[in-house]
């Protein structure tokens, strides 16, 4: 357990030395460029400080460095406040967002997968592989706006977009969202599970508890979804970045006030600490998920365990 | 006690059909042994499994009887029916220990099982049995192994672990599908001689799978040979060995190689064996017999009796029995 | 295998038959997978190819005297707000949606598979700092990675081409380094290394050729994912610029219409789905194909 936060400290350095970097791959002059072309010199110059683009190289990363580790992620040119409040206030969505959407995720992948595995090479098989491939290539967002017109414009069921204030509410208004930002990894889900199951299926453990006269329920439950877990939690881990970045253009689609909308709108602003401290803190999310994955895996893994 | 009547099975591979067993027809006694002799993919692991109930995705029982004490199994669509209830009378032991053990589950959970939810036995009852199953096949420190993983463990004491799960439903027949395949042969000399010993204390039925002409001779007092599917030649074990009546069991033991006779060239059957999809007319042997007559190609061969409790599928059997009397087999 | 027991017998003694395996192409024209993926694409191609005879107005004019015309009639799909052409707007922003996708995989498919290459053969502290910079790249999700850098390189293709270059060769990089050193472990790769032969030659001729046609299996599906992104891109202003059609933003102008004329975002949309379902198949279809066995 130790050994992996270990394995993933050189991750996070790298990750906050990339987004260190973001401001370096500006072309030409970074405040110049972030101001526009009716920028005052006077303007220029200042942004430059607040950057610190006047110093050198490694006492801009120290800073930078410094600042991250104590939670410090710059200053909002746009709102002038500490970009960690706003992001603070916004994580929450963001957060619960994900949530839903890894909820919906497994249950529309694990039920669709295990069905095409057990009837394979039937109708259900096909359909399923058909659906997944054609959902590939479905933008969520596209997908989103197709919902919103049937659920919320047609239908009225679900909110057209916003948050709400109670957490029934909130609910209400992160299913569409969730539904979306899910079908983003489902078909990959899918496609990926079917083949894990199917290799748990065909398993000769499979065959000997069978073989052992055991009710075909007890052999589903304690056989085969128990193994069936593990690669369903390991996929999930690696796909989970993709969730993450798909949720922020689902906020848009759907007027949510997350992390992703957020970045968004500060990229309309040029106001790069914020388009920074957003970028640093997906990353770090995504590094906690996938330490948790790993810890969950070895749980389930005896095999993995005692390595 | 274990009758198999024609049994029939198809394979389904990247869609298309072949047929990997065809008629195969033996009969096991209380108590007595049964070696299956060939080489790999001539389908004598599929007949395993379509006795048990077990084929693959993608096998189908076309055709066939399982009758076990005199009641005939149902087989179900595609030979996956056995109710649950019917399997406790036969066993399975499979080839590779380290895959037919559930990864995740203990080793004593998992020979604890069948007694605990198939013979209804109480949680200390069935742990009690389990451990007792673990001395019964020779495993030193059974409580202490009882809480082992199947990966933590040696090939040769998994495979202890995969007799003893086979024996804790109390079958009174047991199938083994190359259970020696994967083992060092100090190992595998362990294993057969457990096999001897649970065969006489609990007069278990052995049906023994394996491609090791040298092995049969210590498992099983009855042979039976099969090539592309079928069985060319049953009897028994010394006899076929010493006088076989198919010339596809003579190119086997010419082919084996002879440890006592190094300076002997090592001699092998010529061409191949046949695919699956595409089998020879007639006899399936034909392309590659010394013997092979026009006869052969156009004859759908069966196996015909050709002497005590012997029969072999071959229409130049009696060829081959004169040519050992001629000339002693050497 | 106990090949020193007396009686064993092992595909040493009795020989093996070798069955001959059908070419390609004849192998290809029976997967349905593939052919159904091979005609979709190309009809697709095709299409978008043929943007300027097709496509009966040009992408960019307007007509303002007919906006949001439904489809029929002399706009086959219909106008948008400005009274431009559908159709035409569809074919031109496929053809630009469709090429960028394939450029923009061409350099991190090249580097990718060079460097994976070179660190699974290699080793060494080389491989190891790759592969933290591969984690370190994956750390980041796709789209946040990605909008960030546009954001900081310029809009545009442009950005798009740099954005990428950045970021998508790692899953190249990672699967051909595992795919060089499961092949250099094989046993007649070495003894290819043991005959005398120079390292190149034995990366070349017998390592690289399966490891590349992975890649080319996977480079399949990252097309569809850059289209995807290019859309995305597109559909909030950070991708391929107006006036240039691109099908994201017609989705994203199509959507300030969405209760009244459903069709101006409902039609690009469903030009990616099917663009993507043709590529997966085509991409499904030459992985069975290739498949050995």
């Amino acid at each position: 357990m130790a050994r992996r936060i270990l394995f993933s400290v050189p991750v996070v350095l790298g990750v906050v030395v990339v987004t260190f970097l973001l401001l370096r791959l500006i072309p030409g002059n970074p405040a110049e460029t972030l101001l526009g072309l009716h920028a005052s010199p006077a303007a220029i110059a200042s942004l430059r400080h607040q950057l610190g683009l006047d110093q050198p190289v490694w006492r801009q990363f120290w800073h930078y460095f410094d600042g991250v580790a104590h939670g410090n992620l710059g200053r909002s040119i746009y709102y002038q406040v500490p970009t960690s409040s706003l992001i603070a206030s916004r994580i929450g969505l963001t957060g619960a967002l994900v949530l839903v959407a890894t909820f919906f995720s497994i249950v529309i992948t694990v039920p669709l997968a295990s069905l095409a595995a057990m009837r394979q090479d039937r109708l259900s098989d096909h359909a399923v592989r058909m659906f997944s491939l054609m959902g590939l290539g479905m933008p969520s967002f596209w997908f989103g706006i197709i919902l919103i017109l049937l659920f919320s414009v047609d239908l009225h069921w679900f909110p057209v977009g916003g948050y709400g204030s109670t957490l029934w509410q909130h609910l209400d208004s992160l299913v569409l969202p969730g539904l979306c930002a899910a079908i983003g990894i489902v078909p990959v889900l899918i496609r990926s599970l079917r083949v894990g199951m199917l290799e748990v299926l065909g398993a000769d453990y499979v065959a000997t508890a069978r073989a052992k006269g055991l009710r075909p329920s007890r052999v589903t439950f304690a056989h085969v979804a128990r193994n069936a877990l593990i690669p369903t939690v390991t996929l999930l881990g690696i796909n989970i970045a993709y969730l993450i970045g798909g949720t922020v253009v689902i906020e848009r689609v759907f007027s949510l006030n997350g992390l992703g909308e957020l970045m968004l709108n500060a990229i309309g602003y040029r106001d790069f600490p914020v388009v920074q401290g957003v970028t640093l803190v997906y990353a770090l999310g995504v590094i906690v998920v996938i330490l948790l994955t790993d810890l969950v895996t070895a749980r389930l893994d005896p095999r993995i365990r005692l390595k | 006690m274990l009758e198999v009547e024609g049994l029939t099975v198809e394979m389904r591979r990247h869609r298309t059909e072949f047929r990997a067993v065809s008629d195969v027809s033996f009969a096991l006694e209380r108590g007595g042994a049964l070696a299956i002799v060939g080489e790999s993919g001539c389908g004598k692991s599929l007949t395993l499994r379509a006795i048990m109930g077990l084929l693959p995705n993608g096998g189908r029982l076309e055709s066939g009887r399982v009758i076990v004490d005199g009641v005939v199994l149902d087989t179900g669509r595609k030979g996956r029916g056995h109710g649950h209830r019917q399997r406790r009378r036969m066993s399975i032991v499979f080839q590779d220990p380290l895959s037919a053990l559930n990864p995740i589950a203990t080793v004593g959970e998992q020979i604890a099982e069948a007694p605990r939810h198939v013979l209804g036995l109480g949680r200390s009852a069935s742990r009690a049995r389990a451990l007792e199953l673990l001395r019964h096949v020779g495993i030193p420190d059974p409580g202490l192994r009882y809480g082992a993983y199947p990966h933590e463990l040696s090939g040769g004491t998994r495979q202890r672990v995969m007799i003893a799960i086979a024996l804790s439903s109390d079958p009174a027949i047991l199938l083994c599908d190359e259970p020696t395949t994967a083992l060092d042969v100090t190992i595998q000399t362990q294993i057969l001689a457990l096999l001897a010993d649970l065969r006489a204390e609990n007069g278990l039925s052995l049906v023994f799978v394996t491609h090791d002409l040298g092995v049969v001779s210590q498992v099983a007092e009855h042979l039976a040979v099969m090539y592309a599917g079928r069985i060319v030649e049953t009897g028994p074990t010394a006899a076929v060995l010493s006088a076989p009546r198919h010339p596809y069991t003579s190119g086997l033991l010419a082919a084996a190689m002879d440890v006592d006779t190094p300076e002997r060239e090592p001699v092998t059957i010529p061409g191949s064996l046949p695919d699956p999809l595409r089998l020879p007319s007639g006899c399936a042997f034909h392309p590659r017999c010394p013997l092979a007559t026009s006869e052969c190609v156009t004859t759908d061969v069966r196996l015909e009796p050709v002497g005590s409790g012997r029969q072999a599928a071959c229409l130049h059997s009696d060829l081959l029995a004169a040519a050992q009397s001629a000339a002693p087999h050497g | 295998m106990s090949t020193a027991t007396a009686g064993a017998l092992d595909s040493a003694a009795v020989e093996q038959g070798v069955s001959r395996r059908p070419s390609f192409w004849s192998r290809a024209l029976h997967s349905a997978t593939f052919m159904a993926g091979f005609i979709l694409t190309f009809t697709i191609v095709a299409l978008v190819l043929l943007a300027p005879v097709i496509g009966r107005y040009s992408p960019v004019s307007q007509d303002l005297l007919h906006p949001l015309a439904s489809p029929g009639g002399a706009h086959w799909l219909g106008t948008d707000e400005l009274g431009r052409d559908i159709w035409s707007r569809l074919l031109y922003g496929g053809r630009t949606d469709l090429q960028v996708g394939v450029l923009a995989v061409l350099f991190p498919f090249g580097f990718g598979v060079v460097i994976g290459t070179v660190c699974g053969y290699v080793g060494g502290v080389l491989d190891l700092v790759v592969m933290r910079i591969v984690d370190v790249v994956l750390a980041f999700p796709f789209y946040v990675l990605i909008i960030a850098l546009v954001f900081v390189v310029g809009v545009g293709t442009h950005g798009i081409y740099i954005a990428f270059a950045l970021t998508d060769w790692v899953i190249y990089a990672r699967t051909t380094r595992s795919g060089t050193i499961v092949a250099r472990n094989l046993d007649w790769v070495a003894a290819a290394e043991g005959g005398g032969l120079s390292r190149a030659r034995v990366l070349w001729r017998h390592i690289l050729p399966n490891t590349v046609t992975q890649a080319i299996v996977y480079a399949m599906s990252d097309i569809v994912l850059v289209i995807l992104a290019v859309v995305t891109l597109g559909y909030l202003g950070l991708g391929i610029q107006p006036p240039a059609p691109d099908w994201g933003a017609m989705i994203s102008d199509g959507q300030t219409f969405i209760q009244t004329n459903q069709w101006l975002a409902a039609i690009p949309g469903l030009a990616v789905v099917l663009t993507g379902t043709g590529l997966s198949l085509l991409g499904d279809g030459l992985a069975d194909v290739l498949r050995p066995g």
